[in-house]
């Protein structure tokens, strides 16, 4: 899994979302990260939707912004 | 006890909630009729269980708590019903975000710092088209996952999958989400 692509990457950080990556995978997307700002980028805009969407339907009138 | 407490458990103050419920369930079930009859389940549970309230969390929160179960129960019972369409459980149309080689076709673009000025009615809002414009079992994979929090084993055994197929359908749809993000709701301002 050494020398990922973007695509390759970016399924890697979806997965990991989901369940554990194996040694190899994080090894693979770490150092790709490392390199890649677009990926990098992806990674934070990811993990943003997953910590925000449970946040749906958002706030409630007069309850202030949801906790976090 | 009950008499002391500011009655946010009345009936009529429960159903005032019945709009933002049916919002919810339609986000994940996509039928009127079946959204209709999970948020009337929910509010006679409600109005049943009022008693188990404890507070702490805000009666919303308590109300979209109970909605999801039967959500779960809906989606659960129309994957008996429907196989998953093909195209869905196993195409891997990211290729249309890709170049042959792997790179991103339009490279995505730097949200600054999304939490800062999260308008976050607006984000709603977006993301609710967003989410509207996937694929069914897509869309609900996702709505299950981010939304309501399970984990990827709940939602195989409720949409009747196989892990992997999970995996491909909570990364198609974040990558589409995260597109559809970025052109509707970072470049429109929301930022």
């Amino acid at each position: 899994m050494i020398g990922l692509s973007c695509k390759e990457s970016s399924r890697l950080i979806s997965d990991g979302l989901d369940r554990d990556l194996n040694l190899g995978q994080r090894t693979a997307l770490r150092l790709h990260l490392l390199i890649c700002t677009t990926c990098t980028r992806v990674k934070t805009q990811l993990a943003f939707l997953h910590r925000t969407a449970a946040h749906y339907p958002g706030p409630e009138d007069g309850d202030g912004p949801p906790k976090s | 006890m009950a008499e002391n407490s500011p009655g946010p458990l009345d009936p009529k103050d429960l159903d005032s909630h019945r709009p933002q419920l049916l919002k919810y369930a339609m986000l994940q079930l996509r039928n009127h009729a079946q959204a209709e009859d999970v948020v009337q389940e929910t509010l006679v549970a409600a109005i049943k269980g009022a008693a188990t309230f404890a507070g702490g969390s805000t009666v919303r929160t308590w109300l979209i708590g109970i909605l999801k179960h039967k959500i779960v129960d809906t989606i659960r019972k129309g994957s008996r019903e429907q196989s998953l369409d093909q195209y869905e459980a196993s195409a891997d149309d990211m290729d249309a975000l890709f170049q042959p080689d792997g790179h991103y076709l339009d490279k995505p673009a730097d949200w600054g710092d999304p939490e800062e000025a999260l308008s976050r009615r607006r984000f709603f809002e977006i993301l609710e088209q967003c989410m509207n414009s996937l694929p069914k079992a897509t869309a609900q994979a996702f709505a299950m996952r981010e939304v309501m929090g399970l984990d990827t084993k709940e939602i195989c055994t409720s949409l009747r999958i196989t892990d992997s197929n999970c995996w491909v359908l909570l990364y198609r749809a974040r990558m589409r989400l995260r597109e559809c993000l970025e052109r509707n709701w970072i470049a429109a301002g929301g930022r």
